[in-house]
């Protein structure tokens, strides 16, 4: 019996370990992705590195509700997402200090760093979150308007209109003329 | 279509490979010079926001997370997520696939220049490739586009080739993971083909053309520097 007991708990224990090779094998492709999509939600390196551990502990968590690995990108997000906002209402953040965020680290942001890329960076932090967030979808994690449109809960006209304000904005910014309608 | 139209849907995709607009572009030169703009505009966006990423220090329990260390099961899903980075080479397969997925998500992304027809001079084709390395033997037969693009978080050529029977896109791999052989795929309806070369791989896919036959052609025409 007891080795009955002991072949289960091998079993059990192969399993779990499966289990998460394969959650590893999953995510860690995705996580620049998921970086990148928390830096530009949240303005704040410290505070993406946070809520990416975060959010991948509650994806490891509920990785059992995954039944389409190829769902598995839109799924973190979301979480990432949710996990945002609560760390937001729990702590109660400070709002980011724009030129503070732009200058903290430059260093982590200096991988291309001609005048135009600062610029445009400055640009895309001082957009309102409404417009960032489904242009940083866009553009960085190559999502269909239809999929931003279901990650946002919003209707694609929506998605379309406020990704051409985003643009518009940008566009203002680079041009100087200081149109702010979609800035903050 | 009219431009107020072109301009709502350039502004919201300035990738767009509709065809109504890109019809209108060629109709419409005020709007082509709108399109590319947008472009330009869109290329330095993704610039702006690519942020490289501290996998030591995401993946890695400390500050607000170590508030949490008490709780065991945070220990253990911080610690096989550190490993993840640790594990790469099991997950070799999988980061092929994905690779597959990234390299088809670029070149949709950037469909609008599959459409370019004019053969680029020679010397912007060189300009091009001599940057990352790399230069062609003969002539730049057929390239209708090239520019460095930022995949993967490096910086790598990527070329379009017209052949009768299409478009095919080529990208030049030199930081991705040597294959053994020739790796196939079939991504949203492209067909591609990921093959070892002296750095790295290239990739070339494309719509119902002749790929095997265009990486074969630039296997030999290549000239790793």
């Amino acid at each position: 019996m007891n080795s009955s007991v002991g072949r289960s708990i091998a079993l059990i224990g192969k399993r779990a370990q499966n289990e998460r090779q394969r959650f590893e094998s999953l995510c860690a492709p995705l996580q620049a992705d998921l970086f990148g999509f928390l830096y530009w939600l949240c303005r704040d390196r410290n505070l993406a590195e946070d809520v990416m551990q975060e959010t991948l502990l509650r994806a490891w968590k509920s990785f059992d509700a995954l039944s389409n690995e190829k769902a598995l990108r839109p799924w973190l997000m979301t979480i990432a997402r949710r996990e945002l906002a609560r760390t937001f209402e729990r702590k109660r953040l400070p709002v980011v200090d724009l030129d503070a965020a732009s200058e903290a680290d430059p260093t982590s942001l200096a991988h291309e760093d001609d005048h135009d890329v600062r610029e445009m960076r400055r640009a895309i932090m001082q957009l309102d979150a409404v417009y960032r967030e489904p242009l940083v979808l866009q553009v960085l994690l190559g999502y269909s308007s239809e999929e931003i449109a279901r990650h946002l809960g919003i209707s694609v006209a929506a998605v379309l209109t406020r990704l051409h304000r985003a643009r518009q904005a940008l566009r203002q910014h680079m041009l100087g003329t200081g149109k702010k309608g979609a800035q903050r | 279509m009219k431009c107020q139209e072109f301009e709502a849907i350039v502004g919201a995709d300035p990738n767009t490979s509709d065809a109504n607009v890109l019809a209108h572009a060629e109709a419409c030169t005020t709007c082509a010079a709108y399109l590319k703009e947008m472009q330009a505009l869109d290329r330095l966006i993704r610039r702006a926001l690519e942020v490289p990423v501290d996998t030591r220090r995401t993946m890695q329990p400390r500050g607000a997370a170590r508030r949490y260390a008490w709780l065991g099961r945070w220990q253990v899903a911080a610690s096989l997520i550190a490993s993840v980075m640790l594990a790469t080479s099991i997950w070799i397969a999988t980061a092929r696939d994905s690779l597959a997925e990234e390299i088809t998500a670029h070149v949709e992304r950037e469909s609008f220049v599959l459409a370019r027809h004019e053969r680029l001079d020679p010397s912007v084709v060189g300009r091009v490739l001599h940057s990352s390395g790399i230069s062609l033997r003969g002539t730049a037969a057929d390239v209708t586009f090239a520019a460095t693009c930022r995949l993967r978080g490096h910086e790598v050529p990527h070329l379009v080739v017209q052949t009768e029977r299409g478009a095919i896109t080529v990208l030049v791999l030199a930081h991705e993971r040597p294959v053994d052989g020739p790796q196939r795929f079939e991504e949203n309806g492209y067909s591609g083909v990921i093959v070892p070369a002296p750095r790295g791989v290239l990739a070339i896919l494309g719509k119902d053309a002749p790929i095997e036959e265009v990486a074969e052609r630039l296997l030999k025409e290549v000239i790793w520097l």
